[in-house]
């Protein structure tokens, strides 16, 4: 496999480091280097992602990676290690996520966005859709900080609208 | 996408969430009281993916949180529906909200009683608004006689389409037209040869097909289902007879054969098999057949290059092995065996591998499954097998019968010898192997686990330094059938 490595610039110019095959985890990036729009010498600026965030989608990008090589690795991969495997990528994503602060976890999954990189995408939504589902109304504003700029009577109008949904 | 300024900024991150994984009713312990309302300036497209992943009830709930929220939902491109504890009236109302002009996918979990009218209006607006996925699951067999309305069947969008039912028996009152469908997965439908001619004909593009529990049809001919690669057929035993698989075109098929005979007529492309029967009654054989269309199906697999066989259909080519009948020369390179360790199988695992000379890699994960019981398999040997004396009882006899197998397999109490001399057996068998793994559900206790690696080295200095791999496996049993959920 080739350990081909690319330079990613964040939108405040820091320079980051990152294995061919970690990068092209993004679509837009994997699209640069097909129609070799990558000067070996120069890093691919990357307008709309900070140098913390960038920081974060390679570390997903890398640990992902490893995960598709061991895969590769390992034919005689069963059931129940794929299962082991997928527990261990699950925790290390859960705690991933769990690390970061909502408003980093909003910009990373503009990030992936712009990136197109689906899986990461896959990742931070279900995260936030798991603090919605499940939830009342009033945990959810709680949760996201949402204030609820409706009157009660407009509130009521709404729940009546779909009630079968509150219910 | 541009971000906004909104996100460029670092400090004030004060907001943190809670466990993703934590799933109960109660709020998260980390939240802020006072912090940024982030979600709520994030793209409509985003907010859109978000709601994508939840229900749609509870993606509506979304629509009282603040005024910015009043319509996000209504965009939303995913929907899901379970209505049994619903008005279908309402769930129609709420649809006459929704704004998005596309949608990717529609599923609706329903039931048919007293709301077809209302079903009918749910897959049309599925349909307008070109749902690549759709998927319709009636969970209730009241409803017999429904039938499917014309524009179900002409449709240019959907790419995948799924649908499960108790008793619908599915008939295209008109000419079928599923021009982008790749994907069509049957469960529990009733389906004449003309009707399953008829979807076929109308759903050029077809890449992957599943027929689960699917009745009624007597002939499955896919042979103008040009791009057709993969069948997954799961037989009930109400089917009215034997079934014909003219599939030409198939790589891979995966078939779970119910008692009643499928002769497959023509699967040439084959490179790719799984195979393996339900029922555990022999008593009604009567005739020789049987252990001749077990055989048969094995010589239509010239070119199965990875076959995978379970317990129970290994038990039948064993009785076929009894009988003398004779085997196909296999061009199989890697044999997966889903069975426990009983002498019911033996015979037939021998002539699999005598007559797959090209076999590199073998792999034996000691499922607990359902077999056929040998009072049965004798009984059938004493009528069909010429010589009434050869019975494997005195042959294999140090293997368990399945019974001693299931209780060896949950009480972790076999020996480690046993399991080493079935591996020797298989090794004795094989001439080319490379590779050989044994996935080991139950059967021993740590200590005969230790046993029995060490038993695996010598086994391998003794048959060429063939590589054994010798792994507990956590998956007990191997489940009757697959439903792929989208």
């Amino acid at each position: 496999m080739s350990s081909n490595m690319i330079m990613l610039k964040s939108s405040d110019g820091a320079s980051f480091e990152i294995e061919e095959a970690a990068a092209r985890k993004s679509k837009i990036i994997a699209n640069m280097i097909e129609v070799e729009c990558v000067d070996e010498d120069k890093a691919i600026p990357l307008q709309n992602v900070t140098g913390n965030i960038l920081a974060l989608v390679i570390e997903y990008c890398n640990k992902h990676i490893v995960d598709d090589d061991d895969d590769v690795a390992t034919e005689e991969a069963s059931e129940e290690e794929e299962e082991a495997k997928k527990k261990k990528v699950d925790d290390w994503e859960a705690e991933f996520m769990n690390s970061m602060s909502l408003e980093t976890m909003f910009e990373l999954l503009l990030a992936a966005n712009y990136l197109n990189i689906k899986s990461l995408i896959d990742l931070v939504c279900q995260t936030i859709a798991n603090n919605i589902k499940d939830k009342t109304p009033e945990e959810v504003r709680k949760i996201f900080s949402i204030e609820n700029d409706f009157t009660p009577e407009e509130e009521e109008e709404i729940r009546k609208e779909n009630a079968w949904a509150f219910g | 996408m541009a971000m906004t300024h909104h996100f460029q900024q670092q400090d004030g991150v004060t907001a943190a969430i809670a466990n993703p994984s934590h799933h109960s009713d109660s709020p998260p312990q980390n939240m802020n009281i006072d912090g940024e309302d982030f979600i709520s300036s994030l793209p409509e497209a985003i907010l859109h993916l978000i709601l994508s992943y939840i229900p749609t009830k509870a993606a509506i709930k979304t629509s009282v949180l603040s005024k910015r929220w009043r319509y996000v939902w209504s965009g939303t491109p995913c929907l899901f529906f379970e209505t049994h504890r619903f008005y279908p009236n309402s769930i129609s109302k709420t649809l006459s909200f929704f704004s998005a002009p596309t949608i990717t996918s529609f599923h609706l979990r329903s039931s048919l009683h007293n709301r077809i009218d209302s079903v009918n209006s749910w897959i049309e607006f599925a349909i307008s608004h070109h749902s690549k996925n759709l998927s319709l699951e009636f969970r209730d067999n009241r409803v017999r006689n429904y039938k499917f309305p014309d524009f179900f069947f002409t449709n240019s969008s959907v790419n995948q389409l799924l649908l499960s039912s108790g008793s619908i028996i599915l008939i295209p009152k008109c000419k079928v037209s599923w021009t982008s469908l790749k994907e069509l997965s049957l469960s529990f439908c009733i389906l004449s040869d003309e009707s399953l001619r008829q979807i076929l004909s109308g759903s050029p593009l077809l890449e992957s097909l599943e027929l689960l529990y699917c009745s009624d049809f007597r002939r499955l001919d896919l042979s103008q289902s040009r791009r057709l690669r993969k069948l997954d057929m799961d037989r009930s035993d109400w089917f009215l007879g034997p079934t014909f698989i003219v599939a030409p075109h198939i790589h891979s098929l995966r078939l779970r054969q119910s008692r009643l005979q499928c002769t497959l007529v023509d699967v040439s492309s084959l490179t790719e098999a799984d195979l393996n029967v339900y029922f555990s009654n022999l008593g009604d054989y009567k005739t020789n057949f049987l252990q001749r269309s077990v055989v048969k199906m094995l010589e239509k697999f010239q070119n199965v290059e990875k076959l995978t066989i379970g317990g129970t259909f290994l038990q039948m080519l064993s009785l076929a092995a009894l009988c003398n009948v004779s085997f196909p020369k296999l061009k199989v390179k890697d044999l997966t065996l889903q069975t426990m360790i009983i002498r019911s199988v033996i015979p037939g695992i021998i002539q699999l591998l005598q007559k797959s000379p090209g076999l590199r890699k073998l792999t034996v994960h000691t499922v607990k499954c359902s077999s056929i019981a040998e009072v049965y398999l004798n009984d059938y040997l004493c009528l069909h097998s010429s010589e009434k004396r050869q019975c494997w009882r005195s042959k294999d006899a140090f293997f368990p019968s399945s019974l001693e197998a299931v209780s060896m397999l949950v009480g972790n109490h076999a020996e480690a010898n046993l399991v080493a001399l079935f591996m020797e057996l298989l090794l004795k068998n094989t001439s080319n192997l490379d590779t050989m793994v044994v996935l080991l559900v139950g059967y021993l206790d740590a200590s005969s686990f230790e046993e029995l690696l060490a038993m695996a080295k010598e086994l391998s200095h003794k048959y060429n330094n063939v590589n054994i791999v010798i792994k507990p496996s956590k998956v007990k049993n191997v489940p009757n059938s697959t439903f792929s959920q989208w």
